[in-house]
């Protein structure tokens, strides 16, 4: 297959800064916050839902691509999130019930205390939204719905570094922490996939890494520059939100509901992603 | 894109922009998943069809086959596939404006008026296995062929179009349906139920479509999907295990009854040895022994002579798809029974009561979603 224009949807870190949420007050740290949350719902209902991690991809970059033209004033993050990876669904050819789908999204967006079964008023709240926003989404979207994935990209890395096994499930998790943020619409796939396994054989063990350096960032010639922004960008990201969770932890019900969002979204405090066993196994992926 | 931001330029007022360019004329037909108009490019006066997708049940939302549809169509970009002009979305509606064609390869195979010559049938074939090589270059299965989506433009530019039932390939940990394709174009390992797939499904029709052309009457009409698979064993003759290497292994695979292999240069009194040749390994029953459209287009038949007809010079029928008379076009299709093309030797292929229309309109399976 011909390699993919992705600079149709290319914006700079600068365009992050005056994006229509933050013409609508929202800070930068918040809008980032708030798309990391969404994209967390996301992985964890695909997860839920046996989705090929390709269809929970998608869906991210849909959101990072509507909240560049959408604010999230007028949408709520949860749902376009579920809006997303409705569509995703479809147009990863990957198809699920409404039926089975809603009470998965309503069960992680609420994080575990609704249950919303068919018939419900919940449950059609959550239909009537889903179903109503699709045709927003499309038209945000430009009606582009095909997506270069990093994984893809990082497969073909994995053999041409020779990386061992465990060494590519920490980068295989880091690259699902890449698409919570909105790196999707600013670097190519392809830097997003060098940098998770960058960060992979920085932070891991010796005999993980099994001798390999940086060596190979030349040899599969990666932009290093491109790589060690996206690399800078993601610590700093585990590190706010860790700090964010430390905040919240002063008060007693926001650490339970903190405490309760970690079990189903295995986030990532660079504690975490050090030992990234609990992502499930990469390359085995899409059913 | 950079700019857009500092200048906020929102989907829908791209949108409403692109609406604003198209006005529709008149209805032209209606299928399950949409409408289609003629329409006009309101500055270049350019006729469009305009594809508005019915909004899906409200069970499901958008239709699975207009999202594969603008995906595949995105992706394509050939002189042998209909051109993606334009989307927009009206309310809930999303509207595909596309390149108009008035015909399609069905309603010429149809009218008995026309006389093909070999060079006309070696023309079309080769537009269409071009066509068909860039679907699967692009790693994209059509899963749709038969003549009426072989679409003829006014310079007789045969397009491949319908791409409701498209989807990428390639994945071999991917489950995809058997339930594809329409029945009498529809390839061995489909009707023995295989998920795992490639380009030779496509082949397969795309060979049906070839004897479609010599015998000017669909060649493989089944009426059931088991009567589809017997009357392929009949015309192609029964498999062995060394033909068609882990046939028994398909999920719905059974004891078949022998046939033996029929003569097939007296089933095609008029196609010539390399023709046969070639339709022969289209119709191949091991799906990965099938020749593929690279290498159909580089088979021995496009290089002999004849050469194929300029498709401006291409037969075809005086009326076009939008001023279509259905009366006639059945009318005429019955009296092409009268043809000596299935003689006595044929027994494999009785066709019983010629209504094969109705059948048709019937035949269209819907979307595996």
């Amino acid at each position: 297959m011909p390699e993919r224009e992705w600079t149709d949807w290319q914006f700079t870190r600068e365009d992050l800064m005056r994006t229509p949420s933050v013409a609508h007050g929202w800070t930068v740290e918040r809008e980032e916050l708030d798309r990391a949350k969404a994209c967390a719902l996301i992985q964890s209902a695909a997860r839920k839902l046996q989705l090929p991690q390709i269809t929970a991809a998608s869906a991210c970059v849909f959101l990072h691509r509507f909240f560049m033209r959408h604010s999230l004033k007028e949408y709520h993050h949860y749902n376009i999130a579920a809006t997303c990876l409705f569509f995703a669904c479809k147009a990863e050819e990957s198809l699920r019930k409404l039926d089975a789908f809603i009470p998965v999204i309503v069960y992680y967006a609420s994080k575990g205390g609704r249950r919303a079964p068919p018939g419900t008023g919940e449950y059609e709240k959550w239909r009537a939204v889903i179903l109503g926003t699709e045709a927003v989404l499309l038209q945000a979207l430009c009606f582009d719905v095909v997506v270069d994935h990093p994984h893809v990209k990082l497969l073909a890395l994995f053999e041409a570094v020779g990386a061992t096994r465990q060494l590519s499930q920490m980068a295989w998790s880091f690259v699902s922490d890449c698409m919570r943020l909105a790196l999707c619409v600013v670097f190519p796939p392809r830097s997003i996939a060098c940098a998770s396994l960058a960060l992979a054989t920085k932070v891991a063990a010796p005999d993980v890494r099994a001798g390999l350096d940086d060596a190979w960032l030349d040899r599969v010639a990666a932009d290093r520059a491109e790589v060690a922004e996206i690399v800078q960008w993601l610590l700093e990201f585990y590190a706010r939100e860790a700090q964010s969770r430390l905040g919240q932890a002063a008060d007693p019900a926001a650490a339970a509901a903190a405490g309760a969002e970690t079990a189903h979204t295995p986030a990532s405090s660079p504690g975490h992603a050090a030992s990234p066993m609990h992502h499930p196994p990469p390359p085995a992926g899409p059913k | 894109m950079a700019a857009e931001v500092a200048r906020p330029i929102l989907g829908e007022e791209i949108n409403k922009e692109t609406e604003s360019l198209y006005k529709k004329e008149k209805k032209l037909g209606e299928g399950t998943y949409a409408v289609v108009y003629l329409g006009r490019h309101v500055k270049t006066g350019r006729q469009v069809a305009i594809k508005k997708i019915k909004l899906g049940n409200a069970r499901s939302g958008l239709d699975m086959s207009a999202i594969r549809e603008v995906k595949a169509l995105r992706e394509l970009q050939h002189p042998n596939v209909i051109e993606l002009i334009d989307v927009f979305s009206h309310k809930a509606n999303l509207n595909l404006v596309l390149e108009f064609l008035d015909m399609d390869l069905e309603a010429v195979i149809k009218d008995v008026s026309l006389v093909f010559m070999p060079a006309d049938i070696k023309s079309w074939l080769v537009m269409a296995l071009r066509g068909l090589d860039h679907c699967h270059r692009c790693w994209l299965l059509h899963r749709d062929l038969k003549p009426n989506n072989f679409l003829i433009a006014a310079d007789g530019q045969l397009k491949l179009a319908d791409f409701g039932l498209a989807r990428e390939f390639g994945d071999v940990r991917r489950v995809m349906t058997s339930q594809t394709v329409t029945r009498w174009y529809r390839a061995p390992e489909l009707l023995l139920g295989a998920t795992n797939y490639a380009g030779a499904v496509d082949i397969w029709a795309m060979g049906c479509v070839f004897a479609e052309l010599l015998l000017r009457t669909p060649y493989l009409p089944g009426d059931s999907d088991l009567d589809q698979l017997t009357m392929i064993l009949k015309a192609r003759g029964t498999p062995s295990e060394t033909d068609w290497p882990g046939m028994s292994k398909l999920p719905m695979a059974f004891k078949f009854e022998k046939h033996a292999q029929p003569q097939f240069s007296e089933l095609f009194p008029g196609a010539s040895d390399d023709a046969l040749d070639l339709m022969n390994r289209m119709l191949a029953f091991n799906p990965a022994g099938r020749i593929s459209a690279a290498e159909a287009l580089r088979h021995p038949y496009f290089v002999n002579h004849p050469r194929p007809t300029d498709p401006e010079k291409l037969p075809r029928p005086k009326q076009n798809i939008a001023g279509e008379d259905t009366a006639a076009r059945k009318r005429q299709f019955q009296d092409a029974f009268d043809g000596d093309v299935f003689a006595a030797d044929a027994p494999a292929l009785d066709l019983g009561e010629p209504e094969p229309l109705a059948k048709r309109a019937d035949l269209r399976i819907t979307s595996p979603a």
